[in-house]
């Protein structure tokens, strides 16, 4: 399925998860593993993505991931804007990703981000990775985050139903949970509003 | 306001059904976690405190001063420094309860271990081990500029 094109005027950026990424990275500086492994559980997916969405077969995807996490635990004490982690790690993935596209083409990896993003201008419509489709990789991960924050109940209605494809039925959902089926329509739009609470502030 | 929230959860809802993201395969996930193992500690950045025990009080005990409320927990009080750390020891469960706050600020959400058991301090600075049996245990918190280390706590 092709991601919903996002534009930047209506994207989200909660600052609470924003927050808790500032928290999590800090912790990482101080050497705290478990931090670490945390944060590498929160963005795997979304680092993955990115060099999938460009093209590249798993194999290669993953060694962009791992490129990705060595990187920022090399420059672990020169990151200077926690927050700002989730825009890093986008960033250095899709340079990354470039850098195998261009090798295997036979070109230099661009050496610098400016090079890169004029690169990327350049490129038809077919560009797997403009702007928009960043875009929508980062709020798809923020949707995510966002729906571990929400307690379980409310994770397994939203998941199964909007999640898994196809989507689980109403009675499935009720099954799962424990509860008739006619409480879920109510139930989902409760969630929901936890969620979009969460995610607009 | 709540034609914008409907919006706004429309939007969620169509992020979620064009979501195909996948997890990334769990050996490079592995792997990338397994770095960080690597990392060097650098003892000569941490400055070292080490606590003394200032009150020690028995459960049953009140405190110097207070009229009533005889403690249910063994108190102690250790100085470290600049800082403080309240130490409460309460049976719970056949084993104990060891709850405590660091006085002074600074170690908020920081790892707090006594001896193989881990925790977080909240933002209060205050922090709970449960389920710790009998025997002596080495107590430390941390920031990453200073820790606090008392070294032989007896719980018992």
């Amino acid at each position: 399925m092709k991601p919903a094109s996002e534009t930047t005027d209506d994207r989200f950026s909660p600052r609470a998860l924003e927050r808790d990424d500032a928290a999590l990275f800090k912790a990482c500086q101080k050497g705290d593993e478990t931090a670490w492994d945390d944060l590498v559980d929160r963005y795997q997916r979304l680092v993955f993505a990115i060099p999938r969405r460009a093209g590249l077969p798993e194999s290669e995807a993953a060694d962009v991931l791992q490129e990705v996490f060595l990187t920022l635990f090399q420059k672990l004490d020169d990151i200077e804007k926690p927050e700002k982690i989730r825009s890093w790690l986008v960033t250095t993935a899709k340079f990354k990703t470039w850098g195998v596209i261009r090798s295997e083409k036979g070109r230099h990896a661009p050496a610098t981000e400016e090079e890169m993003e004029h690169e990327m201008a350049s490129i038809e419509d077919e560009n797997p990775l403009v702007e928009d489709a960043l875009v929508t990789m980062e709020q798809q991960h923020l949707v995510r985050t966002g729906l571990k924050k929400l307690e379980e109940r409310c994770r397994t209605i939203l998941s199964m139903i909007y999640l898994t494809e196809p989507s689980a039925s109403y009675a499935e959902v009720a099954g799962a949970i424990g509860v008739g089926s006619t409480s879920i329509s109510p139930l989902r739009a409760r969630c929901l509003k936890k969620l979009e609470k969460i995610l607009y502030g | 306001m709540s034609e914008t929230r409907d919006k706004n959860i429309e939007r969620i809802i169509r992020l979620m059904q064009t979501d195909d993201s996948t997890d990334a395969p769990l050996e490079a996930v592995k792997w990338s976690k397994n770095i960080f193992r690597t990392r060097k500690k650098q003892p000569s950045a941490l400055q070292r405190i080490k606590a003394v025990l200032k009150i020690d009080l028995a459960p049953g005990k009140a405190v110097f001063g207070e009229r009533s409320g005889a403690a249910e927990a063994r108190q102690m009080l250790f100085e470290a420094g600049e800082f403080g750390i309240d130490l409460r020891v309460s049976a719970s469960e056949g084993a104990f309860e060891v709850r405590g706050q660091v006085l002074g600020e600074g170690f908020e959400n920081q790892e707090v271990r006594l001896g193989d058991h881990v925790t977080r301090s909240n933002e209060l600075c205050e922090f709970r081990f449960n389920g710790i049996e009998p025997g002596t245990y080495a107590f430390s918190i941390d920031d990453g500029d200073e820790e606090i280390v008392i070294e032989d706590i007896e719980i018992s």
